[in-house]
């Protein structure tokens, strides 16, 4: 990734385009369905993949990916991070079972993990 | 008019969780940009015009490569960011009726993953009031990571940015699994999704799918087995869960 950044710096028009060309493909992926899908579905079959859509494709994003969230382009390179991470994801897991709230799950399973990471580290782990 | 009002504050309410997150994330983004050697105010742009993790650090990931084209930049954002097409299909169906159309351009720009799955995970009608608190809310978030990150550099020490990773994903979580206590047909749809993305994740040859199909599929796939095992109710309550029992007639357009 370094490498990049020593190569020669983006000339400003070209930046400019590739910006507009992101904005305008992610702002269109939003706005045609919600804006050409005006009426309430009626056949029980597309409404009952609507309604299991969310949970198939947040639960696709989540796992195995929340694994490698913490370390930085998904490559793990410190054991003390993954075992903090395994844990951090545990608890997640076991507090939204109980259904704990939004914030009490994000935030308990992000100090988790970062006072594991500094314990393990503290121990000498890497 | 009253009740507007309150509907905007619980939509703040809810996305406090998810602008800190966005905080440390889009901070991340901010500090990775400047570093590939783009000048602050290109990194605060896209955050602006573009609000979605994954495709704007893959957009500049492409960009900061001299050879890429912009016809690779085109399809790579296609392919990262068609999901949002399914999740504006869902937001749509759950839209109060007053919501018009000018209304409906303005809230497509905060789709984000997590907008969406907090915003569905209410399991109302959403209101435009209630999405604006949400997206806006957010999108502040989202913004002054940016800034500080691109600004600033590393504010925060590297071991409490290694911990904020888990932030957000942790937060699917929290909306993915609760519904699962009650409802076997959520259940059945999640177990499938997390089958086939370790599938996608693992295995040789598949797992050089991109991420954005990756997604689409596995989202598509376990809806559509969902939706055959257990049909949700005529009544259109959208919970799905018990009723396994196809007792009504299918219900034709």
């Amino acid at each position: 990734m370094n490498i990049l950044s020593s190569s020669m710096p983006i000339p400003v028009d070209k930046l400019l385009i590739g910006i507009l060309i992101m904005a305008g493909v992610t702002y269109l992926c939003r706005v045609l369905t919600l804006v050409l899908v005006r009426k309430k579905i009626k056949n029980r079959f597309f409404r009952s993949i609507l309604t299991y859509l969310p949970f198939g494709v947040l639960s696709a994003m989540v796992f195995p990916e929340i694994i490698y969230s913490t370390s930085s382009g998904g490559v793990i390179v410190s054991s003390a991070v993954l075992i903090a991470t395994v844990c951090g994801t545990i608890v997640a897991i076991i507090l939204s079972l109980f259904k704990r709230g939004l914030f009490t799950v994000t935030m308990s399973t992000t100090a988790t993990v970062l006072v594991l990471i500094l314990i393990l580290r503290a121990m000498g782990l890497n | 008019m009253n009740n507007n009002r309150l509907t905007f504050k619980t939509g703040f309410r809810d996305a406090i969780p998810i602008a800190l997150g966005y905080f440390a994330v889009s901070m991340t983004f901010g500090v990775a940009t400047v570093g590939y050697g783009f000048p602050s105010w290109s990194a605060i742009l896209v955050s602006l015009t573009n609000f979605t993790g994954s495709g704007q650090a893959l957009g500049v990931q492409l960009l900061a490569v001299s050879t890429t084209t912009l016809l690779e930049l085109f399809v790579a954002m296609l392919i990262i960011n068609v999901r949002y097409a399914l999740m504006s299909v869902t937001v749509a169906q759950l839209l109060s009726p007053k919501v018009t159309l000018l209304q409906r351009f303005v809230i497509a720009f905060g789709v984000t993953d997590e907008n969406f799955a907090v915003a569905v995970s209410r399991r109302k009608e959403l209101t435009f009031s209630y999405l604006m608190g949400l997206e806006i809310t957010a999108f502040i978030g989202w913004i002054g990571g940016t800034i500080v990150g691109a600004l600033v550099g590393d504010v925060l020490p590297e071991v409490v940015m290694t911990a904020f990773g888990i932030a957000l994903p942790a937060m699917f979580v929290a909306i993915v699994l609760p519904p699962c206590r009650h409802s076997k047909a959520i259940t059945v749809v999640v177990l499938i999704a997390v089958a086939m993305s370790c599938a996608f994740y693992y295995i040789p040859g598949l797992n050089l799918l991109s991420k954005g199909w990756v997604y689409v599929i596995c989202g598509v796939v376990s809806a559509i087995i969902g939706a055959l095992l257990f049909p949700v109710k005529e009544d259109g309550e959208n919970d799905g869960g018990e009723g396994q029992e196809k007792t009504e007639k299918e219900n034709s357009v």
